[in-house]
């Protein structure tokens, strides 16, 4: 059991935390801006000196050109959204890639409307996936009809899309405790789609061999 | 009842920019009534997940339709609703550049939406796969309603209707900018009208594209979206290269109008316009570029998805840009808070809340979380019904009082603008919080959690809902009880505001010029052709200035030689060929999926007969009027309307080409074998072809020269060959598909046939427009011939026959060499 392997998830909400931090400090910096503004040139509350007003009827405005102080504004938001997304890259090849050790492959064949998952000595079930705590696995992802989307909503990042014809893969590391996940498709695939949730049922590793082994 | 059979007339023949953007708003929001209440029905079954209220089809049926017809038929349209009736009084031109094409535009974009709403009525119901349509669920095999092929049928007329539209747009910002009127002066909504049609003119042939291969296959047998090669992706691609620009596209005139009413509200020019123009340049540029990000998790090569999420979140910058810059338009500024403004200030932090989370959306391993969840659904939302539809309904309180000369009640505007701000983000809020609930689902019992949320959800639904109502009521009440609004009444700066409410049928009572220094004159034909024009920009010259008004006053002057001339001109410029044509094409778009070929043939027949009325009127010049002085500048001097207005065309026709071209490559690159076109096809047939089809477009230039030079028996006889020759063309192109079908080299036998066929018969489609333009001009030639006057019409036939060629040049290698 790889114990010391990073879940994608947890690197998920690293990044997810990160962003939604640069969102709230820039957001909430350019919105008291505006809030100011609005409240400051308010015709009722500004002075009649500090107002300059130079359209009016018959007017056309101009091409301002003046650019002062937002310059650095863009410089900085921009390189703060580059250096956002470019921080991301080493997380997302660490996901991206195969993981670092596999412990378990399944090979999960999406149809109208359910999951066929096959277990690596053959044993094929639909819809309810058994699986061992603390396991990192490997989804073989592929689809017999039409474009659907394998995904597990209590584990984020777990999604890929189910295409005909196409082999995606997908790593998570299952949790640490026996429990239920479900499997659920987040690509409108046709009447079915809202129906068309499957189960991973999260158990002991001995328990896991004994279902493995059963008929 | 004489009086109502002229009222009636007067709308269904009209060519007015003015009344062509009202029937665009009204017809809009029709369709804004339709979707919203799609959008009530599903949102109510969200509340009650375990209610059986709107299941299955139906549910999917409504999120689809309520997709498709908010994007396509309402957002936009509604604002090029107002972009029909205020970019030619931005710009001080007397109308649209082509003023039936126009028309013909708005009655193909109303019957393409009467297509997706009878779309419900037909055998297997409306369309249910999703607003984005994805393959192969949008194949026959794995959807056989017909309402689906009504869908699909649908937007392929609209995107015919939005690239004439493009082509309007185009010319009239070009070409018809009142003198003085500068690049630097045209006001910020104009300039996004511009931008907008710039990514309309490249993404809506993709569209097209996407949706012709589509209906091959649903109706033709056809298997692009079925087969391994194309598939899936290759939906993915085109749709996607459309879908992504399309929210620019939604967005930009938005923008543009909330600078303008900001700037109208604070007497302050919007902050660093000229920045803000190269934001735009440089967004319209990158929406090109950033289409996979909607595919980070189909399987793409890592490399190109990280370069598609860095140019995503470049993106973001040109839209902080614009955000600052409206918000710094407020500094040392003296804020009016008008109905108008409140809508337009509201829009704002919807728009920083709807950006800060796109910039989320462009990182790979976030967006795996997102895709096809509700936090997407939050995210655009608050884009699109927030910021995009605020400042539509702050464009329509801003310029409702020059429309109809009446006020509308800001004691019931600031009802709905506290309704919908609590109502939106009730409703969207709660769904940023959905982040693993998946979009388009009707039931979760897994996930009893999600409850609540969607509940609240819908509470807001219905508040917002409700912030309709009370503006349909403050419409209804501006419409007949509102107070006389003058022509002026907020004291707004731009050439709208320089004529009566509602402006007369020519627009300005005089031309409008626009001084060096930015003031509006509105001088006299007479004064103008005395002083010259450059003198009264410059302001040397001395023009009794009429037209400046103070707030609330009435436009004075009055030029009695205009005011005359082209209200006679307007009088006369009704024509029912648009509108028929496109019921034409209504009835048989209609008819063709059911395989009701009487009813084909009926639409078939009034579509060619509203052409060939067309034609009749241009040959007879019923239409033709002299074009009033309009500013002429960089890139554009020296080329007259309808060369900018051929080119433009033929701009969209190459991405319609380029578009089907790049699916050739996408399907042979993923095809494990592929025989090269010169062991299939005969290369003699293919370079006699190509032989005579240039030799036609070098007939037509020597008609073009014959014409110039005056020689009327070899300006015939050119025409004579051009048109022989692509006839002879034609000919060739049947006897070869002929031989190929007898061959059993049909059109669904292999992949390379299925292409093969597509892409001929599209330029086949084009050498017989060729064919129709040239018998035209020979029949014209023979009743009166071209001269040096009017030779140009000659070369245009020249150049689009050219265009044909340059086509060609491309299809001739893929499919008889390589």
């Amino acid at each position: 059991m790889a114990l010391q392997i990073t879940p994608p998830d947890e690197l998920w909400w690293l990044t997810f935390n990160q962003f939604l931090i640069g969102a709230l400090v820039l957001g909430t910096f350019v919105s008291l801006v505006f809030a100011y503004f609005a409240i400051r040139y308010w015709e009722k509350r500004v002075k009649p000196n500090e107002a300059e007003v130079v359209l009016g009827p018959g007017k056309v405005a101009p091409g301002t050109s003046k650019i002062g102080w937002t310059r650095y504004t863009l410089v900085v938001t921009g390189i703060i959204v580059t250096l956002l997304i470019l921080a991301t890259f080493p997380r997302t090849d660490y996901v991206e890639a195969s993981p670092p050790e596999t412990d378990l492959v399944i090979w999960v064949t999406a149809f109208q409307f359910g999951w066929e998952f096959e277990y690596p000595n053959g044993k094929k079930v639909v819809n309810t996936l058994v699986l061992p705590t603390d396991t990192v696995v490997e989804f073989k992802v592929v689809s017999r009809d039409v474009f659907h989307a394998f995904g597990i909503p209590e584990i984020k990042g777990a999604k890929i899309d189910a295409i005909p014809g196409i082999l995606n893969s997908l790593w998570v590391k299952t949790p640490s405790d026996p429990g239920e996940l479900n499997v659920v498709c987040y690509e409108l695939c046709g009447v079915g789609h809202s129906l068309m949730v499957g189960k991973i049922k999260v158990v002991s590793p001995e328990e896991f061999q004994a279902f493995l082994q059963s008929s | 009842m004489s009086s109502l059979r002229s009222w009636i007339l007067r709308w269904l023949t009209t060519t007015n920019h003015k009344d062509i953007g009202i029937l665009y708003m009204v017809t809009a929001m029709y369709f804004f009534l339709v979707a919203g209440t799609l959008a009530l029905l599903f949102r109510v079954q969200l509340a009650m997940p375990e209610s059986n209220f709107l299941p299955g089809k139906a549910f999917n049926q409504a999120v689809t339709v309520h997709g498709l017809v908010m994007l396509l038929w309402f957002l936009s349209p509604i604002q090029f609703g107002l972009a029909n009736y205020f970019v030619p009084l931005q710009i001080g031109a007397r109308d649209l550049a082509f003023p039936r094409l126009n028309a013909l535009s708005y009655w193909l974009y109303l019957f393409s939406g009467l297509l997706l709403i009878v779309s419900f009525f037909v055998p297997g119901g409306a369309v249910d796969g999703g607003w984005t349509l994805y393959a192969p669920l949008n194949t026959s095999a794995y959807s056989p309603s017909k309402g689906f092929d009504l869908a699909v049928l649908a937007i392929v007329m609209l995107s015919a209707a939005i690239t004439l539209g493009t082509v309007n747009f185009m010319v009239t910002i070009a070409k018809m900018r009142a003198p003085g009127m500068t690049w630097d002066k045209v006001p910020m909504f104009t300039w996004s009208i511009l931008f907008t049609i710039l990514m309309m003119l490249l993404a809506f042939p993709a569209l097209a594209a996407a949706g012709i291969l589509l209906l091959l296959d649903r109706l033709l047998g056809t298997t692009f979206f079925l087969s391994v090669e194309g598939g899936a992706l290759l939906w993915d691609h085109l749709f996607w290269f459309f879908g992504h620009p399309e929210v620019y596209i939604l967005l930009f005139p938005s923008l543009g109008m909330l600078a303008d009413i900001i700037s109208s509200f604070t007497g302050r020019p919007l902050y660093a316009k000229r920045f803000v123009l190269v934001a735009f340049m440089a967004a319209t540029v990158l929406s090109y570029i950033v289409w996979v990000h909607h595919m980070f998790i189909t399987g793409t090569s890592l490399l190109v998805r990280k370069i598609f999420s860095v140019t995503t979140a470049l993106i973001s910058i040109p839209f902080e840009m614009a955000t600052l810059a409206l918000i710094l338009t407020l500094y040392k500024g003296r804020i009016r808070y008008t109905s108008p403004m409140l809508f337009a200030m509201a829009a704002i932090p919807l728009f920083i809340i709807g950006g800060a989370t796109g910039v989320f959306n462009a990182a790979i391993i976030l967006d795996r979380a997102f895709r096809g969840t509700y936090w997407v659904v939050a995210h655009f939302h608050y884009i699109m019904a927030g910021t995009a539809l605020f400042a539509v309904i702050a464009g329509l309180y801003y310029w409702f009082p020059k429309m109809t000369g009446r006020m509308l009640s800001e004691k019931l505007a600031k009802i709905q603008l506290i309704l919908a701000v609590i109502g939106i983000n009730l409703l969207y809020f709660p769904q940023f919080l959905l982040i693993d609930m998946p979009r388009r689902i009707y039931r979760y019992d897994y996930a009893p959690e999600w409850i609540t949320l969607n509940q609240l959800s819908t509470i807001g639904a219905f508040i917002f809902a409700a912030s309709f109502v009370v503006a349909l009521i403050a419409l209804l009440h501006g419409l007949l009880r509102g107070r006389p609004s003058g022509d002026n009444p907020w004291g707004a700066w731009g050439l709208e505001w320089l004529t009566k409410s509602p402006p007369p049928p020519h627009n300005f009572d005089g031309q409008p010029v626009v001084t060096k220094d930015g003031r509006i004159l509105i001088v006299p034909e007479k004064t103008l052709e005395e002083q010259g024009v450059d003198k009264v920009i410059t302001g040397e010259a001395k023009v009794s200035v009429t037209g400046v008004m103070t707030p609330n006053g009435t436009a004075g002057h009055q030029s009695p030689s205009h005011a005359h001339g082209h209200g006679h001109a307007h009088a006369h410029h009704g024509s029912m060929a648009p509108m028929m044509l496109a019921l034409g094409m209504f009835v048989a778009f209609v008819a063709m999926p059911l395989g009701n070929t009487a009813l084909m043939a009926l639409g078939a027949l009034l579509a060619f007969a509203s052409i060939a009325k067309w034609v009749l009127d241009e040959y007879r010049g019923r239409f033709s009027e002299p074009e009033p002085r309009y500013r002429e500048e960089f890139p554009f001097v020296g080329i007259d309307k309808f060369k900018v207005g051929l080119w433009t065309f033929i701009a969209g026709e190459g991405f319609l080409f380029g578009s089907l071209v790049g699916a050739y490559i996408f399907i042979r690159t993923r095809s494990p074998a592929w025989t090269p076109g010169i062991e299939l096809h005969d290369v003699a047939i293919g370079l006699f072809n190509t032989v005579v089809l240039f030799t036609a477009a070098l007939a037509m230039g020597l008609a073009y020269y014959n014409a110039r030079v005056g020689n009327v028996g070899l300006q015939r006889a050119s025409l004579a060959f051009a048109l022989a020759l692509g006839l002879l063309f034609m000919f060739t192109k049947a006897y070869e598909w002929s031989k190929f079908a007898a061959e059993g080299y049909g059109l669904t036998s292999t992949m390379e046939a299925q292409l093969y066929y597509t892409l001929t018969g599209a330029h086949a489609a084009h050498v017989l427009v060729g064919v129709i333009a040239s018998l035209y001009a020979l029949v014209r030639s023979l009743r009166r011939p071209y001269g040096p006057q009017d030779a140009r019409t000659l070369l245009y036939i020249g150049i689009y026959w050219g265009i044909v060629d340059i086509v060609w040049t491309f299809i001739f290698p893929m499919f008889y060499l390589i």
